[in-house]
């Protein structure tokens, strides 16, 4: 009566060795979800339940069967070969861990292409010396993966040879948007690197603090990850300190610290952000441009220059000082805003003046008028500057747009005398052939009227809107003054800096060519005959085509035939 | 050694008295050859030379060739029962497996060998002195890249003969291995499919191209991405032992 039905008997033997399977894979699943996640989640627990139900099931259902198997031979040799192999591979595995670490290399291009150069080498014991730490930051999401493999290629040799002075952090910003909002990322910024420099406590410098309570660092945006961009950035960091910029103040000139659309914060964070110091010069108590003045910029000023400070830009300017000046023109804005009359450097000033007499260089009493105001936002205050002069300052600006508001136009001098001929003068920027300079600017002002008028002394465009000044070859001695004039102090301010990136260029531009701050830290590649461009004739080329298209396949082809006929014969 | 040294010579005649290897042999050529012309067409006047594009190419295709080598190495002996004949003689599975590995890799070492004239030509070219501004071809980089395809063959190859020892099929056994490299191969881009990042790099350190891409056709040769490929070859062949081992002991 005991006895079990065998129908029965033989249906619950066949579920209870699937559920074997299925506890067996379930097992499994959860050993490797556990490996990826790293996780003891929630699938990880039903995986290892459902596993050993599965198993338990069929230890109970199937006893004689369990025991079968775990005395079978196949058990035995199968899982005795499982063991070893999952062994040895493992050893496999631990062998390539170990000398992934290890990073041995071997770069046999001909120049070395995937080593350090010996500037970075200086670069990085430049920082060792001046005690600095810095941590190179790569931005790669999970879909720059194999461009992060290639940047660590060379960024592992950075942290290499820096030991202790360079760092290396790969941040994924999906992964981690908080701390890449950090780090300043910006969409656009995956697989490139910035720099930031580290405190003594190994944190990075905060330049703000949000609202939210989170810091944001002050980092150095590097680009792609070439050896070129990141030992530039090495080197600016090496070089703070050594570059130093005043802003005159006094003469009702944009501010340093007005964080507004109208001042010029931006252009300090720019600076300081490189290394490059900015302070402000009261040039009419210090008397004199301080020793350390790798340049001295004068943007907006409204009051004119005294004599003695000219004598005191003069001074500076003979012993190699580097001068830029951002004017805009007279009177206007004081019709618009009401306050007092803009004349710095209006015609007969010391300031003029010397800079006349001096360079042949003169800064008009008019204002721009862009005639076809359609092309450029509406406003016919705002010219067109499209047309920039062939000149190694505008290397970066290239075919980027510049915004001015209310330029001033400038003139040169035709016929130079002896000092002004020591001076060569560079055009830089013009505005359209349809603009014009509107020197009638007190009617201007009483009838809010502009025409063009030449026989009111009204000047037809283009106009030169930017000028470069520097000695001649022959009167490059020790020292070698130089200046940048520009037409217009808007090109400047927050309001464009921000949002207009022929100003940024035209802006770093500027500053790299005045102060040479470029050419102190720039990486300079080494040079590479294998780059040389591919040079081959057409004739070349029809019979390369000839012997690896048809008469190499032809030849295995006709081997392969003869072969074939030989073996048939046999 | 003498009995690997008899298995490998007999497996290399068999793939020199056989059409089919030639046809291969024949495939490949025109393939690399193509991209070597279209490779060459896009660089006068506006790149540099670069001796290991065309090794590039030449990895890719090796996913899908290496396969056609390795099928029947021991699916076709499996299923005219030459196999079961093999082993019952005095020699040791380890000896079979690495023999047929070792003429297989020689097979594709000979077709490797044919690529060399796409090197020469780049020689020719770059060092006849018709122009005065020819670039120099950069030998580093083609010496590498050699390097890795030759160990990249190696581990497709060893891959191929564990699908080849699974199976007595030999399709099966080609259109396995075949699935399984491609996917090794698009490995290198797993960050773009897998979600989850950690997986992504776990896949793509398993990837064959992430090991050879970014280093040996660059000219660099990363020590880690020897032992990878060497690794692999010697943990495939050891697999491919114990599989043929079962043989012995299996139901």
């Amino acid at each position: 009566m005991n006895a079990q039905n065998p129908t029965s008997a033989s249906l619950r033997e066949k579920l209870t060795a699937w559920a074997g399977v299925v506890g067996g894979i379930a097992l499994v699943l959860a050993g490797l979800l556990y490996l990826l996640t790293g996780q003891l989640s929630a699938a990880v627990f039903v995986c290892v339940l459902v596993g050993v139900g599965g198993l338990s099931a069929w230890v109970w259902g199937n006893p004689d069967e369990f025991q079968a198997w775990l005395a079978g031979r196949q058990t035995r040799y199968g899982t005795a070969s499982v063991l070893v192999t999952v062994l040895f591979v493992g050893l496999i595995a631990y062998a390539y861990v170990l000398v992934d670490r290890a990073n041995i290399t071997a770069d046999l291009t001909r120049v070395q292409r995937y080593t350090l150069n010996a500037p970075t080498r200086e670069a990085i014991s430049q920082l060792r010396e001046r005690g600095f730490r810095v941590q190179l930051v790569g931005f790669f999401t999970r879909n720059k993966l194999r461009e992060q493999e290639a940047a660590d290629l060379i960024t592992r040799q950075y942290e290499a040879e820096g030991r202790g002075v360079i760092e290396v952090l790969y941040i994924d910003p999906d992964e981690e948007p908080d701390l890449a909002a950090r780090y300043n990322y910006q969409p656009g910024f995956d697989g490139t690197f910035a720099l930031v420099v580290l405190d003594e406590q190994g944190q990075p410098f905060v330049r703000e603090m949000e609202e939210g309570g989170q810091p944001r660092y002050m980092t150095l945006y590097l680009g792609e990850p070439t050896e070129r961009n990141i030992t530039t950035g090495l080197k600016t960091v090496a070089s703070a300190g050594a570059f130093k910029v005043y802003f005159t103040v006094g003469h009702g000139e944009r501010s340093l610290t007005q964080v507004d659309d109208n001042g010029i914060s931006r252009l300090r964070a720019s600076l300081e952000g490189q290394g490059i110091a900015a302070e402000e010069l009261p040039l009419a108590e210090v008397k004199r441009v301080p020793e350390d003045a790798d340049l001295v910029l004068i943007v907006g000023a409204w009051q004119p220059l005294s004599e003695a400070e000219v004598q005191a830009l003069d001074e500076y300017l003979q012993r190699g000082g580097r001068l830029g000046i951002f004017a805009d023109p007279p009177i206007l804005e004081a019709a618009i805003v009401g306050e007092a009359a803009n004349r710095f450097l209006a015609e007969g000033t010391p300031f003029s003046d010397y800079l006349w007499d001096e360079f042949g260089v003169r800064l008009r009493d008019a204002f721009v008028i862009e005639t076809q105001p359609d092309l450029v936002n509406g406003s016919e205050w705002m010219p067109i500057i499209n047309t920039i002069a062939p000149h190694t300052i505008m290397s970066d600006v290239r075919d980027e747009p510049i915004s001015m508001r209310f330029a001033r136009p400038i003139t040169l001098v035709d016929a130079p005398d002896e000092r002004q001929g020591r001076y060569m003068r560079e055009p830089l920027l013009f505005t359209s052939e349809a603009s014009f300079g509107e020197a009638n600017i007190e009617e201007f002002l009483t009838n809010s009227r502009v025409e063009y008028n030449p026989a009111e002394g009204d000047i037809p465009g283009p106009l030169l809107v930017g000028v470069t000044v520097r000695r001649q070859l022959e009167f490059q001695e020790e020292v070698q003054p130089r200046l940048v004039i520009i037409g217009d102090s808007d090109v400047l301010k927050n309001e464009y800096v921000k949002s207009v990136p022929g100003n940024v260029f035209l802006w770093t531009d500027v500053v790299d060519w005045l102060t040479g701050f470029s050419e102190a830290v720039s990486f300079a590649p080494v040079s590479d005959p294998t780059l040389l461009k591919l040079v081959v004739s057409a004739q070349e080329r029809k019979t390369i085509a000839v012997v690896t298209m048809i008469v190499l396949p032809g030849l295995v082809l006709l081997s392969g035939l003869a072969v074939w006929w030989y073996r048939r014969r046999l | 050694m003498r009995s690997v040294r008899i298995i490998a010579r007999r497996e290399l005649t068999q793939y020199f008295t056989s059409p089919i290897a030639y046809l291969v042999a024949f495939a490949i050529l025109m393939l690399t050859g193509w991209q070597f012309n279209v490779d060459l067409a896009r660089r006068v006047g506006t790149l540099p030379p670069d001796g290991a594009a065309v090794l590039g190419a030449f990895g890719f295709f090796t996913v899908f060739f290496a396969p056609l080598l390795t099928m029947r190495l021991f699916a076709e002996e499996a299923r005219e029962g030459t196999l079961e004949l093999m082993l019952t003689m005095p020699v040791r599975d380890s000896d079979i497996v690495l023999g047929k590995f070792i003429g297989a890799w020689l097979y594709f070492s000979a077709i490797l060998a044919l690529t060399l004239v796409y090197q020469g030509i780049w020689l020719a070219i770059t060092t006849a002195r018709a122009y005065e501004l020819r670039p120099e071809l950069d030998i580093g980089p083609v010496i590498s890249a050699y390097m890795g395809i030759w160990l990249f063959g190696g581990a497709t190859l060893a891959i191929g003969m564990l699908f080849s020892a699974i199976t007595e099929n030999q399709i099966v056994a080609g259109y396995l291995s075949m699935s399984a490299l491609f996917i090794l191969w698009l490995g290198d881009f797993s960050g773009s499919v897998i979600q989850n990042r950690a997986l992504a790099q776990a896949v793509r350190t398993l990837s064959l191209q992430a090991h050879y891409s970014t280093s040996f056709l660059i000219g660099v040769i990363r020590f880690e991405d020897v032992v990878f490929f060497v690794g692999l070859i010697v943990a495939m062949l050891f697999i491919t032992t114990r599989v043929v081992e079962s043989r012995r002991w299996r139901g």
